[in-house]
């Protein structure tokens, strides 16, 4: 089947922006949690941690975890405090 | 509902790795926070309870399997929840995709241009045309079946772990497959004139 004009796009897309430096979505999964952090926190990201960013703005399916991450966050909130307590 | 114990990353891993009593307190207290992570952030797709409760079981095991992985960079909750989100992710996509081979999205990895009759835009057309011919020479000359075969998939929509699952591969051996072919197909570009940015202008 001939492809759609959009598909060409998209494949022209991914050509054109290939970089040497690429991470796979292995590495993408292992940085994710920081940069979700970064981002919820509105705190400037550092360079490692702009891989993933790079990564996530490139990968359609990393980015849908990562968009499914950050709701997830923001339902659970904060959950986690020094020292610990029991809530109950 | 009684709320979680509160617990940082350092007690997280502690109380993971204790003894059954401490253990299980702790895996209680995750499992409900990755449950309502889940299902709040996956609420507008209508899936039940247990497909859930599944997902965040089998997010447990990998857990406990991988807690030396830690790197203690983000809370552990956080590091917990991008797990269950690809665990969760990655179940919905298996079911989507369950009913569709590989042949039906990669047309045995031909790589067929658009049709020039559907190329609605009257200006660029003769460099679109030129363009698509060096591509096709490209992904004909330089790319393998297998490389072929992923692009058209991914083209077609199917998740890279889905093209992992019919080739007997995984995702990361995928996305290093489809990258190379990138590189090729970038590369032979260049060497045609091309320079990539103006690549995208033209097909715009
Ligand atoms: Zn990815």
């Amino acid at each position: 089947m001939p492809l759609t004009y959009e598909q060409l796009k998209g494949l022209i897309g991914f050509v054109a922006e290939t970089t040497d430096d690429e991470i796979t979505c292995i590495e993408c999964l292992v940085g994710m949690a920081e940069l979700a952090e970064f981002q919820l926190a509105g705190r400037e990201i550092d360079d490692a941690v702009a891989v993933i960013r790079d990564h996530v703005e490139f990968c359609p399916e990393c980015a849908e975890e990562y968009e499914v991450l950050l709701g997830a966050l923001e339902a659970i909130g904060d959950v986690e405090d020094e020292p610990a307590v029991a809530t109950d | 509902m009684t709320e979680a114990h509160r617990r940082n990353a350092e007690q997280w891993i502690d109380h993971l790795r204790g003894d059954s009593g401490v253990r299980e307190s702790a895996l209680t207290d995750l499992r409900r926070i990755l449950l309502l992570g889940l299902s709040k952030a996956l609420r507008s797709r209508n899936l039940d309870e247990a497909f859930l409760e599944d997902v965040v079981q089998d997010t447990l095991v990998k857990i406990l399997d991988r807690l030396d992985q830690f790197q203690f960079r983000s809370k552990f909750t956080t590091w917990a929840m991008t797990i269950a989100t690809r665990e969760a992710i990655t179940e919905l996509r298996r079911l989507r995709w369950k009913d569709v081979s590989l042949d039906d999205v990669s047309d045995g990895g031909r790589f067929e241009p658009p049709n020039p009759a559907d190329d609605d835009q009257p200006e660029g057309h003769a460099a679109r045309t030129e363009l698509v011919a060096s591509l096709k020479r490209l992904v004909d000359g330089r790319l393998t079946d297998k490389q072929r075969v992923a692009i058209n998939a991914e083209l077609s929509g199917m998740p890279q772990e889905e093209i992992a699952r019919r080739t007997d591969s995984n995702r990361n051996a995928i996305y290093k497959l489809v990258h190379d072919a990138r590189k090729k197909l970038q590369t032979g570009l260049r060497e045609e004139g091309y320079d990539t940015r103006e690549v995208i202008q033209i097909i715009a």
